[in-house]
């Protein structure tokens, strides 16, 4: 499916933007894709793909984890590093508060890879459809719309450039191609008037009101009111914004015939016969139609644009009704627009062209539209289809972007009231890019002698008829560029002459942009590349055989005299070529060849594999070690990179600098020796490898290396610092992981600081401190220690009191203390003296002893302590 | 230097032989005298044994104390009450009962740590007659219950006998018997213990002089079956019957008996005597005070 849009996509590209006159030689491509397609209009390594709901979820995971080019699919990983991924993003970020409604509308499965600029987009392509999962794909194609003006809202504007990427569901080239006609001829002059009879325009509009003819005698009025007094209605301003909204002059909006240096292009008069109805806001004032087109024809307006229809009951009335006493008002301004009383012209055309939309009721008649003088204008959707709403038949003359509600961004972008900007569909948006082209083309070849039916001719005779499918039914797409161009008979002039430059099977062309006699410069050049000299003089430029290697490159906005590039790939090595450039224009004109050149590919070298660490390295099990890898063809060509890991120890990593990186972690693999083994391969097979020589060691459990002393802390807030590795340690030398656990808990605060464990004293008690370190392997060595915090001033421990083999007694840190014990008789049993601290106390061997009452008297220092024990 | 050791060592190996003698006596409250007069003469409770006492004059005497026992060593709260009754010139019954009563003390266990608290006692039940079998010669037998209760679930008990006999000629009383003939006790671990079983002989002498004086001596010594003696001495100078002074010493050897010297002071009037008695001496046993007040006719 992937690859037949993308087939669908070049040909488009062919029909749309380079070869509307190749016609019939575009049409069957037999050669591989890559060798016609136009790569100058896309950018080189950018892809748009969309993808699965199931790669989708694993993409996301591992995009979570920061494997950006390194996934855990197998195939995406090999595809990726077979086309030089550097990055992975999402093409609509995460939107936050409004994600769940972007994942609903499936905007979550649309990513922008970015790869290797050198690949040949069409390899990339046929690469990435390679990977299970992906559903969609295609180039990202330059936007030059952005270029051609400053006014920030252009980029949205996708009914005058639509390269496919505003959102998923915009196709490109469902536009009306009116940069080229920018860059070429026009952007519309003030001698032409175009009416617009419809609300008022909002005159004050900062992107309208250099281009607005005031409300008076002679210039815009209020048909509604009889006065001059012109309302600003929302419709209008719509309206006018696509015929005349001024360009480049850095604000809102882009108009069709809006000028090209800031200042405004054609002259807009506002003919109000709909007026915002403060008593019913639902259905606005009006009137004043006939008498508001007929006050424009005899105020200097040529083209009288009607985004209105009349009203019926239902699609069965409306098939019985006409233009009915309008048809008299059109018929006045077609005949009498542009011309003084007496016949003479005096505007830039004779007589006058009426634009009407054809209505909104999906039915298939529409009045006045259906009117035959009139041009009828029905509506497109952003992707080629007729929109939901719009009338449709025979009857109508062109198809223009009137826009769809039912897309994100789908509507059409204009001014509105008050300086400020709104998407509307209808008709009625569609209708003013026909009226905003013809005041281009009034504005490029007005003058004596032009006539409305010349305009007629071009306006009709350009427009696009392959781009909408006859079930569309609201006629061909309007075509601006086809329109200015139409009629072109004289091909451009031939390249005088071409050089080319060879690597490998590369061959880069440059040459001069030519002029052409009637369409100032070539549309585009086609260059050519043949093992057969006299094949290649001989050939039938509109009919190409496939195996002539050639590519077509677009003029773009490259003047007449400079010079441009393009490079024909794919070629046999170490053959003779003999290479020419064809310039073509618009209608299909071309000219003759170019001088011819003979050049010699040069020979195909194995891919190159690089690293300053070349092995064998030895890693030991916690260590992790990382070996960078320069990988690339010599020649340029696309290389697809397999790597066998030897053990699960070895990960291989495509850097964003390009680089390969292997990581050796000695945790991930038992003790050994292991190859990892790097295979690349260019895209015509000729292979290199490499093989990595890694051994993993031993691991050697931690160890246990000393006890600390138990501790006896006097009071609270104490504090220890503990070494831990002094007491556990690893043979490796591995940083060990440190845990500690107490028991009971609360008597000592513990805090880990790198290796050291911070000891601080919260209460009186004995507690059991142990230190486990832990190595990367999850080997294990604890060891134990006491904590002691004990009041100084506090007694003796004598314990246990219910004695039944040895009694302690012990009185904190280190000290001589004498003990005296008694009988319930009163006879001493046990006097003495002993050197005893609280982890090694006295110990009194009672076993022997009868069960009773017992008296000890324990003096320390200056203390006597006397309690009661008992023998059981 | 060194021989200052050597002299240590040898006392602390005299010690320990006789700490473990002592040490495996069971019940050694029950060699404890009660009565304060007995004990201000340096404890020759033999002396004052039933049948003794059934060849002298007294038809009944009946005594309570309380005892400061053993400040320095298991200092309890002793309290004890005993009736002596000579129901006829033949024949005599006595009974006693005695408390001994240490302080509330917190339980520690094996690894130090506080476990509640707890108040051991010990409890004496003494039950006698005494026979006299001819105007000189008598014999009486005294039947104990002892008991020891420790701790919640730690309580020991044993029964035993005291069996004497006593002979009078002019002024002098002599006896002699074995006491605590009884029972054993069985610790925790199985290990059983011997009452304090030992042969007694007593004697005492009484001598008056001028009208208002008179003077009493007494001795008395005890061999422990288990190892050990002790021998008491004592003597008692009484005024006009009115007023008495009480000197005596115990000497204990490896013996369940501590030494002792003892003094004791007493009053008697209508019947009615109060009597004090007080120790000095050994570690343990020192600063004992005992009181006691009694009736006699």
């Amino acid at each position: 499916m992937t690859k037949k849009f993308f087939y669908s996509a070049a040909l488009a590209c062919l029909l749309f933007c380079a070869c509307e006159s190749l016609e019939e030689d575009v049409e069957v491509p037999v050669t591989p894709q890559e060798d016609v397609v136009n790569e100058t209009s896309l950018i080189p390594g950018q892809m748009i793909i969309e993808l699965s709901d199931e790669l989708v979820e694993q993409l996301e995971a591992d995009l979570a984890q920061g494997n950006f080019v390194q996934t855990k699919s197998g195939a995406v990983n090999s595809v990726f590093q077979g086309i030089g991924a550097t990055k992975v993003e999402r093409l609509y970020p995460d939107a936050g508060e409004w994600e769940p409604r972007h994942r609903e509308a499936g905007l979550h499965k649309w990513y922008r890879i970015t790869y290797d600029p050198s690949l040949p987009q069409t390899k990339a392509v046929r690469s990435i459809d390679e990977i299970p999962g992906v559903v969609y794909s295609e180039p990202v194609r330059r936007v030059k719309s952005t270029a051609t003006f400053n006014d920030p809202k252009l980029p949205e504007q996708w009914h005058y450039y639509n390269n496919g990427t505003l959102t998923a569901k915009h196709k490109a080239g469902c536009d009306i191609n009116v940069v080229p006609v920018w860059e070429r001829y026009t952007g519309g002059t003030s001698n032409v008037i175009v009416s617009v009879e419809d609300g008022g325009i909002d005159l004050e509009h900062e992107d309208l009101a250099a281009v607005c003819m005031k409300g008076g005698a002679n210039g815009s009025k209020n048909f509604v009111t009889g006065s001059y007094q012109i309302s600003a209605h929302s419709h209008g301003t719509h309206v006018a914004g696509t015929i005349g909204a001024i360009n480049n002059n850095g604000k809102g909006v882009s108009g069709i015939a809006g000028g090209l240096d800031g200042k405004g292009g054609v002259t807009l008069m506002s003919c109000q016969v709909f007026q915002h109805n403060p008593d019913d806001p639902k259905h606005d004032l009006s009137g004043g139609f006939h008498e508001a087109m007929v006050w424009a024809a005899d105020h200097g307006a040529v083209i009288s644009q009607n985004s209105w229809s009349n009203v019926y009951d239902s699609e069965e009335d409306a098939k019985r009704g006409s233009a009915g006493s309008m048809s008299s008002a059109i018929d006045y301004f077609i005949k009498y627009a542009g011309t003084d009383a007496n016949g003479y012209q005096t505007g830039p055309m004779k007589g006058g062209v009426v634009i009407f939309a054809a209505g909104n009721e999906a039915w298939s008649i529409g009045w006045p539209a259906a009117y035959e003088p009139v041009i009828a204008v029905g509506s497109v959707a952003p992707d080629y289809t007729r929109a939901y709403y719009s009338n449709y038949g025979s009857w109508i003359d062109l198809a223009a972007p009137g826009g769809s509600a039912y897309y994100e961004k789908g509507e059409v972008l204009s001014t509105s009231p008050d300086n400020s900007y709104t998407w509307a569909q209808g008709t009625s948006m569609a209708c003013p890019h026909v009226s905003g082209v013809a005041a281009l083309l009034v504005s490029y070849y007005g003058g004596a002698g032009f006539t409305n039916e010349m305009l007629t001719t071009r306006l009709l005779g350009g427009a696009n008829r392959k781009a909408l499918s006859s079930a569309t039914n609201i006629g061909p797409l309007l075509d601006a560029m086809g329109a200015f161009s139409y009629g072109s008979s004289a091909p451009p002039e031939a390249p005088s002459s071409h050089s080319v430059n060879v690597h490998s099977n590369f061959l880069d062309f440059s040459w001069k942009v030519t002029s052409d006699p009637d369409d100032f410069k070539a549309y585009g050049f086609i260059i050519l590349a043949s093992k057969d000299e006299a094949y290649l003089r001989n050939l039938d430029l509109r009919n190409i055989p496939s195996d002539i290697a050639r590519k077509s490159v677009e003029t773009g906005s490259a003047k007449v005299g400079s010079l441009i590039e393009g490079t024909i790939s794919g070629l046999d090595f170490e053959t003779d070529y003999y290479t020419a450039v064809a310039a073509y224009d618009y209608s299909n004109n071309f000219s003759a060849l170019s001088p011819v050149v003979r050049v010699h590919t040069g020979p195909n070298l194995a891919p190159v594999i690089v690293t300053e660490t070349p092995g064998p390295v030895q890693v030991k099990s916690h260590e992790t070690l990382n070996i960078e890898f320069d990988i690339y063809d010599p020649d340029g060509h696309g290389i697809n990179v397999f790597f066998t890991p030897g053990s699960n120890a070895a990960v291989n990593t495509l850097l964003p600098s390009g680089k390969y990186r292997v990581t050796i972690s000695g945790k991930d693999a038992d003790a050994g020796t292991y190859y990892a083994v790097y295979t690349v391969t260019d895209e015509f097979g000729l292979s290199s490898s490499f093989t990595l020589r890694y051994q993993i060691m031993e691991n050697h459990p931690p160890q246990a290396v000393s006890n600390p002393e138990n501790l006896i802390f006097t009071s609270m807030a104490q504090k220890k610092a503990l070494n831990m590795e002094n007491y556990v340690s690893d043979p490796d030398g591995e940083q060990l992981t440190y845990t500690f656990h107490m028991n009971p808990v609360g008597l000592v605060h513990l805090n880990q600081v790198e290796n050291t464990l911070n000891l601080t004293t919260l209460d009186y008690g004995l507690a059991r401190v142990s230190i486990t370190g832990t190595d990367i392997k999850g080997e294990k060595a604890t060891i134990s220690f006491n904590v002691l915090i004990r009041d100084p001033e506090s007694d003796p421990d004598v314990y246990p009191t219910q004695v039944k083999d040895y009694l302690s007694i012990s009185d904190g840190e280190e000290k001589a203390i004498s003990i005296t014990i008694s009988n319930s008789a009163g006879t001493v049993l046990y006097a003495g003296s002993v050197t005893c601290d609280a982890f090694d106390p006295a110990r009194i061997d009672m076993s022997n002893w009868a069960p009773g009452r017992y008296g000890v008297v324990v003096v320390s220092g200056s203390k006597t302590f006397k309690t009661t024990v008992v023998k059981v | 230097m060194k021989k200052t050791f050597a002299i240590f060592s040898v006392a602390l190996a005299c010690f320990t032989l006789r700490a473990q003698d002592a040490a495996s006596v069971a019940m050694p409250f029950s060699v404890v005298p009660r009565n304060v007069s007995t004990l201000a003469k340096g404890g020759v409770t033999s002396a004052e044994a039933a049948a003794v006492r059934l060849l002298g004059d007294a038809g009944l005497d009946v005594n309570a104390s309380w005892f400061s026992w053993a400040p320095q060593g298991v200092s309890s709260n002793n309290i004890n009450v005993d009736a002596y009754a000579k129901l006829s010139q033949r024949f005599s019954l006595d009974a006693q009962f005695a408390l001994d009563m240490s302080p509330n003390a917190v339980i520690f266990t094996d690894d130090g740590s506080k476990k509640g608290t707890f108040a051991p006692k010990d409890m004496l039940i003494k039950l006698g007659a005494a026979y006299r079998i001819t105007p000189e010669l008598s014999a009486g037998v005294d039947l104990k219950f002892m008991n020891s209760t420790l701790a919640a679930k730690n309580s020991y008990s044993a029964v035993g006998a005291d069996i004497m006999a006593a002979y009078s000629f002019g002024g002098a009383k002599l006896a002699a018997g074995v006491t605590s003939l009884g029972t054993s006790v069985k610790a925790s671990d199985g290990t059983t213990f011997a009452l304090p079983t030992a042969a007694t002989v007593a004697g005492k002498y009484n001598l008056s002089f001028a009208q208002k004086h008179s003077l009493e001596a007494a001795a008395q010594v005890d061999y422990f079956f288990k190892g050990g003696v002790r021998a008491g001495v004592g003597a008692e100078y009484g005024f006009n019957d009115l007023v008495f002074a009480r000197v005596g010493y115990s000497l204990g050897l490896k013996s369940p008996v501590p030494t002792y010297l003892s003094v004791g002071l007493g009053a008697k009037f209508s019947g009615i005597c109060i009597n004090a008695a007080y120790l000095v001496g050994s570690a343990a046993i020192a600063n004992t005070l005992a009181i006691g007040a009694g009736y006699t006719f």
